[in-house]
């Protein structure tokens, strides 16, 4: 580390960076590193694709740092070049199968079809949430990792994705909706009344239909105000 | 459709509940309708209780811990120690110290002011690059003039030498620090012949980025017809030949992919933006790029506008 680094703002680091500090920006990166590996991971669901594009992004960040004009925070300019790295992957990907996000703790961060012996029920469940997580539209997808899992306000995250807050709320409340559904939650009045959250492993096969959320758009598409 | 949603909205509903309505007359509609009808006032509750059930999973899921793996963060931390030029990691796996290619550039501006002398460090890998790009300016005049070709299989028998992956791991060597002492370079980029290097007037998208180069033909750069094109004056940065390899290099360096085998370089437009669109072959397969004027720059890297996998 450069002596003084841990007292220096990321703003700071930045500038030592573009004065020639040749381990300012490695120093900012491992302040962020594990919130921005924590972001690509669960947007992209892979991990050596997640790897790639952390460092493409990254380097993009070290040598275009002269364009950072500081009308945002240094996080936000970070995370938002991080998350459109993964994006830009996805959408190269978008004719193969969409591989669902790793488990914490997991050696193999593949998703590796059902286990073998039964798992934990809690265990169960977050894999049938990630899977029900990288089935929504990547945009839909980004949104909620930002914001649910993430724990980024709307604003943050708006800033992030470039869009308006409005967008992402209305990314957040689809994808959630469309997961849902996915996951067999929502039963109306009249139908199963017992409103089985996801937590119920009950419900990981309960998908009544995949149309609801796969289906076309509906005619009040378009909320995304970019 | 869920059976149980029939006449609802369901992003309509979902946008209500997640806020996304607040002040718009939507809002009013979409609560009006919940109060009326049994169906919405039905799928309502059970959805607001479904979206409330999955932010509490992902919440639950988002607060378990993920630090980046050791090799990934070890893998920046030596990408980094590479870009700056401080050491590098050779093609053979070996890490030694750089060689002064920094150093050099900054020695030619010797002697100017102070604050010249802070920005050579500012852009101490730009300028490495382009030192790069300038050792083969003679190579890369020479295909641009066809004149060069007993110059391909010196730069085809590097790059088959170079190991598939120095290019991610090391990101680029060569362009961030130049070969080592004695050594000799692997360039990262061969350019094409002369006559697919020209303007073809087309303005891409993604998907003829894909559909392969342009039926008609290349016209060379600086004829008058390509001169007078709209974005003729916008890429005229990237016409000497020592801009386009610096760009070339750049690209080759955030493919990330070891050398690049250049088929065609089109200075056209992407999206109705000034781009010179590149295609070319590298170990991860058919690529076409289109890059922004500004590819090459110090500080930009290649100025990627799309990239769209060939074949």
């Amino acid at each position: 580390m450069t002596p003084g680094a841990a007292a220096r703002s990321d703003a700071d680091l930045v500038r030592a960076h573009l004065a020639g500090d040749s381990g300012a920006f490695a120093e900012l990166v491992r302040r962020h590193r594990d919130r921005l590996w924590a972001v690509a991971l669960r947007t992209i669901g892979d991990r050596e694709e997640a790897a790639d594009a952390v460092q493409d992004a990254l380097l993009s960040a070290y040598r275009g740092a002269s364009g950072f004009r500081g009308d945002s925070a240094v996080t936000t300019w970070l995370h938002r070049i991080v998350v459109n790295a993964c994006l830009d992957r996805i959408r190269r990907r978008q004719s193969h199968p969409t591989v669902p996000l790793p488990g914490p703790g997991r050696d193999d961060d593949r998703y590796a079809g059902p286990e073998p012996a039964a798992p934990a029920p809690d265990q169960d469940t977050a894999m049938t949430v990630r899977a029900a997580l990288a089935a929504l539209p990547i945009e839909q997808r980004a949104a909620l990792v930002l914001v649910d899992m993430q724990g980024y306000p709307v604003a943050e995250a708006a800033r992030i994705l470039g869009v308006a807050e409005g967008t992402i709320k209305s990314r957040c409340a689809r994808g959630r909706a469309r997961m849902a559904l996915e996951l067999g939650l929502p039963r109306p009045a009249g139908g199963d009344a017992r409103h089985a959250g996801p937590g119920n492993p009950a419900v990981a096969g309960g998908v009544e239909s995949e149309s609801a959320a796969a289906g076309p758009p509906p005619a009040r598409e378009g909320r995304d105000q970019r | 459709m869920n059976r149980d949603f029939e006449g609802v909205d369901i992003d309509l509903l979902a946008d209500y509940i997640g806020g996304a309505l607040d002040g718009t007359p939507d809002n009013a509609t979409v609560a009006g309708l919940i109060a009326r009808d049994e169906t919405w006032r039905s799928a309502y509750e059970a959805l607001a209780q479904g979206m409330a059930a999955v932010g509490t999973e992902l919440s639950a899921l988002g607060a378990g811990p993920e630090p980046m793996p050791a090799d990934v963060s070890e893998r920046l931390d030596r990408a980094f120690r590479t870009a700056t030029g401080a050491r590098v990691v050779a093609v053979g796996g070996d890490e030694r110290p750089a060689r002064a290619v920094p150093a050099t550039a900054r020695a030619r501006r010797a002697g100017t002011a102070s604050s010249r002398a802070r920005r050579a460090r500012r852009w101490a890998v730009p300028i490495a690059v382009a030192a790069v790009a300038l050792a083969f300016a003679g190579f890369g005049v020479n295909y641009v003039l066809g004149l060069g070709r007993s110059t391909t299989s010196s730069t085809t028998s590097s790059r088959a030498n170079a190991p598939e992956a120095a290019g991610r791991d090391t990101n680029a060597p060569e362009a961030a620090s130049g070969p080592a002492p004695g050594a000799k370079a692997a360039p990262l980029v061969a350019l094409p012949p002369a006559d697919r290097i020209g303007s073809s007037g087309t303005d891409y998208r993604h998907a003829t980025l894909t559909a392969g180069p342009p039926a008609i033909a290349f016209r060379a750069p600086g004829t008058a017809a390509a001169d007078t094109s709209q974005v003729a004056g916008s890429l005229d940065r990237l016409r000497p030949a020592t801009a386009l390899l610096t760009c070339l290099n750049a690209i080759a360096t955030e493919n990330g992919a070891g050398p690049i085998s250049v088929q065609s370089v089109d200075y056209a437009r992407y999206a109705g933006a000034p781009a010179v669109v590149v295609r070319f072959t590298a170990g991860n397969g058919s690529w076409a790029w289109a890059s922004g004027p500004d590819c090459g720059a110090p500080g930009v890297g290649a100025s990627r506008l799309d990239a769209a996998k060939v074949g």
